[in-house]
């Protein structure tokens, strides 16, 4: 026999299983401070590259300056420059990040929430089937 | 505005009824003009124009998410550099993995924007997708927005560097590298248009977020305001390529296919019908769940025909017609359209609850709809009917033959009948339900399960009050218990109804009124129209037109 309550309850548990849920129970397996470490790890790595791939593409344009000046430069001042915008950059993606991430997970977690709360109500359902039986 | 809504309506079934084709077909035609224009834009690559590739890809990009079509365009853009221009194609690559590294991959749902971009721009139409970005999405698109405004002046500068033939030696490829980055770095429209874009966003996010009326309206119309005046203040220092008519043009069209977009917007957001499935012990499921939609299409209006008075006094029992389920609601019609007659068709119904009489039961259900009671009213007195929100009390009292009470609240209705000495029954419903039970004085034992009194020619009760309930239905040894509590509250009103008129008057009048009615019933069920009419002339003159 078919339990129509039974199937709006898990329709809609499946729908946000396959839709929104998908990211969202993702993100709920980690521990809040770990999704937001996984995702500065992320973003420290690409920016990282990014900012390499800008480097060399810098350096290739002024090429000829760089091979001009190659014995005279003053290299420790040329690397903290370098290291000093890296090290902006990456405050300010890491700070971006941080922030996105906690909004994110904030608006996940009540989104899971309501889905727990479906669970717990199929939960009770099946005991309620069982007891009958 | 009717018309617009309506064609809003059809949007919705179409939406509803074809979506899971639509949306791949969508897609397939916005691969297959992208893949187009690119083609047309930099087709340097024949073996990537042709419309087989082409369709092929389209085709591709049908099933997958706009993310991955952005990553083949990019590809075949690559391509089609790498076709004309090696070194060229390194430092596109190098450029779209520095874009993708630092901004795109921060807002991935916006990747459409990267690309609308460069495919709307040519045909002047580029200024919609900041005010679509600001309308539907986060201040965050603002970097997606401006990824795509990159995008786009890069293909430009791509291609007209392609076309520069290029040796191998170092010299050569370090100028073409140089005139490729001075090209971008010193392409002022590029970032006048990155910053009004990136302010179109805010403050159409912003405006849009405000909670006053037609604030999305307001938004539109201020995010175009920033961006025309953007343009002109900017094409001061800055001359712009296109020309400011072009701009302001494309800034109007842009809007207007804005307002639109929005109009069909939020309706498509919602009625996405959601398919799904998973299983139990028992069984698999294959789910369609179809949202529930208003309808703001005009409703069919049954029209009967009757004069003023009678379309008054059935104003309300139309009402409850509404709610009756569809079987009843049919019958009733039917009996009204024959007959042509309203009033007559409330008798009808009344005298057709009364047939109980022939079951033994000498009552006459008072609980009937306003029309019901008053054109039998007379000397049975039927109630008044009032009805709150969702609810219905209604009071009758059955003249000589005792009094009724029911009483409905929010989605239940309860009654209780007293039909003179012969108590009669009480009736209750739930939200959608129906519960009937008859108690039939010493009779008691007729309780009758029925959809609704309105099911004409059955043991039921109340028409009228029925109608604002419909599902379930009786239990009868739930009834049982129900109706020795109606009857015990009753009881009292009874008696004393009894007293009245009962004990003392003549009990030879009732029969007689009764056998008529059961005559009159004869005649409902023969279906004689001509004596149907008769006797509801006779009634109504008899028992006034209260």
């Amino acid at each position: 026999m078919l339990d129509e309550d039974k199937i709006r309850l898990m329709t809609r548990l499946s729908v946000y299983e396959e839709k929104t849920g998908k990211e969202d129970l993702k993100m709920n397996g980690y521990y809040h401070a770990d999704y937001v470490a996984l995702n500065v790890r992320k973003t420290v790595i690409s920016v990282t590259i990014a900012y390499i791939i800008i480097l060399i593409m810098v350096g290739f344009y002024y090429a000829e300056e760089l091979l001009a000046q190659l014995v005279g430069m003053d290299y420790k001042a040329l690397g903290m420059k370098i290291l000093t915008i890296y090290l902006i950059i990456l405050a300010i993606y890491i700070v971006v990040v941080v922030f996105a991430t906690h909004i994110q997970s904030r608006v996940a977690r009540k989104r899971v929430g309501v889905y727990h709360k479906n669970l717990r109500h199929l939960k009770r359902y099946y005991k309620r089937m069982e007891e009958d039986e | 505005m009717n018309q617009l809504l309506e064609i809003k309506e059809k949007m919705i079934h179409v939406y509803q009824k074809a979506g899971i084709i639509l949306i791949p077909v969508l897609k397939f035609l916005m691969g297959f003009l992208v893949f187009t224009m690119l083609n047309a834009y930099m087709g340097y690559d024949s073996r990537f124009t042709t419309t087989e590739v082409t369709l092929l890809l389209a085709l591709f990009c049908a099933f997958v998410p706009v993310s991955v079509m952005v990553l083949l365009l990019a590809i075949l853009t690559l391509i089609h550099v790498y076709c004309v221009a090696k070194i060229l194609a390194i430092i596109v690559a190098l450029i779209f993995l520095v874009l993708y590294l630092m901004f795109a991959r921060l807002s991935p749902k916006q990747g459409y924007a990267i690309m609308a971009i460069p495919m709307l721009f040519p045909i002047n139409m580029g200024y919609l997708v900041p005010l679509l970005l600001g309308m539907t999405a986060s201040p965050l698109s603002i970097v997606s927005a401006c990824c795509g405004v990159f995008v786009y002046y890069f293909l430009i500068i791509v291609r007209e560097t392609a076309q520069i033939s290029v040796n191998n030696s170092v010299e050569d490829i370090l100028a073409l590298y140089r005139y490729v980055i001075d090209g971008i770095l010193g392409n002022k429209e590029m970032f006048l248009t990155m910053v009004i874009f990136s302010l179109v966003i805010l403050v159409t996010y912003f405006i849009r977020r405000m909670k006053y009326d037609h604030a999305f309206g307001i938004a539109i119309t201020s995010g175009t305001m920033v961006m025309i005046l953007g343009f002109l203040f900017g094409n001061i220092k800055i001359a712009l390529e296109s020309g400011v008519v072009n701009m302001l043009v494309g800034c109007i069209l842009s809007s207007l296919l804005m307002v639109i977009i929005q109009f069909i917007r939020l309706t498509l957001d919602y009625t996405a019908v959601e398919r799904t499935q998973f299983e139990d012990d028992d069984y698999y499921y294959y789910v369609k769940a179809v949202p529930k939609i208003r309808v703001t299409a005009q409703e069919k209006n049954v029209v009967t025909i009757s004069s003023a008075r009678e379309e008054k006094d059935t104003g309300r029992a139309g009402a409850f017609r509404e709610n009756e389920p569809d079987d009843l609601q049919l019958e009733a019609f039917e009996l009204e359209e024959t007959v042509g007659n309203k009033k007559l068709a409330a008798s009808i119904e009344k005298i057709q609850k009364s047939t109980y009489v022939k079951n033994g039961v000498n009552s006459i259900d008072a609980g009937s709809s306003t029309t019901t009671g008053r054109t039998l009213a007379g000397k049975y007195k039927s109630g008044s009917s009032s009805g709150r929100t969702g609810d219905l009390t209604e009071r009758s009292a059955a003249g000589k033959y005792g009094g009724t009470s029911s009483s409905a609240r929010t989605g239940d209705l309860t009654e209780r009948s007293a039909a003179g000495k012969y108590r009669s029954g009480s009736s209750s419903g739930r939200t959608g339900d129906l519960t009937e039970r008859i108690s039939t004085g010493k009779y008691r034992d007729a309780s009758s399960t029925g959809r609704t009194a309105a099911a004409a020619g059955r043991t039921t009760s109340a028409a009228g009050r029925t109608a604002a309930s419909a599902g379930n239905y009786t239990r009868a040894a739930d009834a049982g218990k129900r109706m020795v509590n109606a009857a015990g509250k009753t009881a009292a009103n009874t008696e004393n109804t009894r007293k009245t008129y009962w004990g003392t008057s003549d009990r030879r009048r009732v029969d007689e009124e009764l056998k008529n009615l059961t005559s009159f019933t004869d005649d409902i069920n023969d279906f004689n129209p001509i004596e149907i009419e008769k006797r509801h002339t006779s009634y109504t003159g008899r028992y006034g037109k209260k």
